[in-house]
């Protein structure tokens, strides 16, 4: 028989790349959160206009 | 452990130069002497991962012929130095303080090591590092505990803790280190010595296991400010391996330094910095402030309003760079990790693109602020750590050892931490000297300055 996933389980083991317990998902959570709620104060910044930093694609003619 | 070994394991190295040139010395008596002082030593402190006798002694007596035929290759020629076990060696075993690289033996040198190699230095050994860098406590849960010589139940900082430990017990004249939110700079100030984080691509990274490829620098913990210009003028310059180094010629900055701060100008934040250090930090770096001002400098106040949001900048840039890095791994044996490495790699995880990309432009307006701050000050002077080493398991504190090393991680911008107190429990205190980009030149002149008339290099540890 198939197992029915709950698909926010299935986005989430997709987004880390691995499979998830419970246990798992809250040791994450206590760490995971924290880090999203201190990235969230980079969007009151104003970046318009502004590139990430790039590197050249191409040194010279061959390399 | 004789007095002749303690004479020669604190000299610096322009004094150690000196005897060996004039022949009052050889670099095997050197290197014997190390040797013997890291076996008696080491057991207390666990700095190192692999200590190269052989090799040494190999290279030390292969120095001691050409020295005496008159064929010195310059001031490191002889000095008997360490890497942090980050920097590949080729034939010697580089762990990264990791199990997943515990038998890892590279096929060839990290660029800097060649280049330290071909100044003539003698490698004792590969030291310790938080495990992958990824930490400023220098425990892996694989090689155990690095102590910190002025009390060994405190951490050395790190993750460059070994050569932290190292250094400030007299084991080598220097040790590399990597620097990617403080890990030269944490270690050094944990430790009493000194430590330089050059501008962004002055030393080449190649080699250099990454922790955080637009964060991570490389540079040396020594004794004092001259040894630490005299290795970094070894270590830097362009490297094509590394399309991040910079074709700007390398200073001879050991001839930059200066006796007094008559004509410079010293910013002082007014926010951040100082905002949470522990009472004896503040005020023993603000008494440092007043002996530069005795020195000859003027001292003003610089705003860098940005710096609430470094935190969450570097965190953005570090964590995606993290995660990226260990994918394959992560994926393959998550087991081999310690948890907190672990942690940091798994919640990378879940930063999105646009949160590491918007991260990435952000640092364009920090570093754009401080270059305001530094149009008007030649070198900022702040903390380098806000308290002094923790206990070796108050883990919970390890990410407070970063919050003031990290902004010129962010920015790139050449950082030197050096010695200036001591708290009541007898551990050292920081401050930290922050320049123009590739002005390593400048911040070291006025860290000489500093420390030649405060004179807290001079101390030692008790072991």
């Amino acid at each position: 028989m198939t197992k029915i996933q709950n698909p926010a389980l299935a986005l989430l083991e997709s987004a880390i790349g691995v499979p998830l317990d419970e246990q798992r998902i809250s040791a994450l959570a206590e760490i995971a959160l924290p880090l999203q709620s201190l990235l969230q104060s980079l969007e009151d910044l104003d970046l318009e206009g502004i590139e990430p930093p790039l590197l050249p694609l191409w040194k010279d003619e061959t390399t | 452990m004789t007095t002749i070994h303690q004479d020669i394991a604190y000299s610096t190295i322009d004094e150690i130069s000196a005897k060996l040139a004039s022949k009052a010395l050889s670099p095997v008596e050197v290197t014997e002497s190390l040797l013997q002082r890291i076996e008696a030593i080491n057991p207390k402190l666990n700095a190192f991962i692999t200590v190269t006798a052989e090799l040494a002694l190999e290279e030390a007596s292969r120095a001691e012929k050409d020295i005496m035929s008159g064929n010195i290759k310059g001031p490191l020629h002889g000095i008997p130095i360490v890497h942090k076990d980050i920097y590949y060696t080729k034939g010697i075993r580089t762990t990264i303080s990791s199990k997943i690289f515990e038998n890892h033996i590279p096929n060839t040198n990290a660029t800097a090591v060649t280049k330290l190699s071909e100044a003539g230095t003698i490698l004792l050994g590969k030291v310790q590092t938080h495990e992958f860098a990824a930490g400023a406590m220098t425990n892996s849960p694989h090689f155990g505990p690095c102590r910190n010589p002025w009390d060994i139940s405190r951490t050395p900082g790190g993750s460059s803790g070994g050569s932290g430990s190292a250094v400030a017990a007299g084991l080598a004249f220097m040790g590399t280190g990597t620097d990617t939110g403080g890990s030269i700079r944490i270690p050094a100030a944990a430790c009493g010595i000194v430590g330089i984080k050059p501008t962004y691509g002055r030393v080449s990274r190649n080699g250099i296991f990454p922790l955080s490829w637009s964060l991570d620098h490389g540079g040396p913990l020594t004794r004092t400010v001259k040894d630490a210009a005299l290795c970094l003028e070894a270590m830097a310059g362009y490297d094509s391996l590394d399309p991040t180094t910079s074709t700007l010629p390398v200073p001879a900055y050991s001839t930059m330094l200066r006796e007094d701060l008559k004509g410079v100008r010293i910013g002082i934040p007014t926010t951040y910095y100082f905002d949470n250090n522990s009472p004896e930090v503040f005020a023993a770096v603000h008494k440092a402030i007043a002996v530069m001002k005795q020195l000859g400098a003027e001292i003003i106040d610089v705003d860098i309003p940005l710096l609430d949001t470094v935190m969450a900048i570097s965190r953005g840039i570090c964590s995606g760079e993290v995660s990226a890095i260990h994918d394959k791994w992560y994926r393959e044996c998550p087991e081999m990790y310690g948890p907190d490495v672990l942690a940091m790699i798994e919640s990378g995880r879940l930063v999105t693109a646009v949160q590491y990309l918007q991260s990435q432009r952000a640092r364009q307006l920090l570093q754009e602020q401080f270059a305001e701050a530094l149009h008007e000050a030649d070198v900022l002077v702040t903390p380098t750590l806000p308290i002094t080493a923790p206990a070796i398991d108050n883990t919970a504190v390890g990410m407070r050892l970063a919050e003031l090393t990290m902004p010129t991680n962010v920015t790139g911008l050449p950082s030197l931490a050096l010695p200036c107190g001591f708290d009541q429990s007898g551990l050292p205190i920081s401050l930290q000297l922050i320049g123009k980009p590739f002005a390593e030149g400048e911040v070291l002149g006025i860290g000489h300055a500093y420390e030649q008339s405060a004179g807290w290099h001079l101390s030692r540890p008790s072991l």
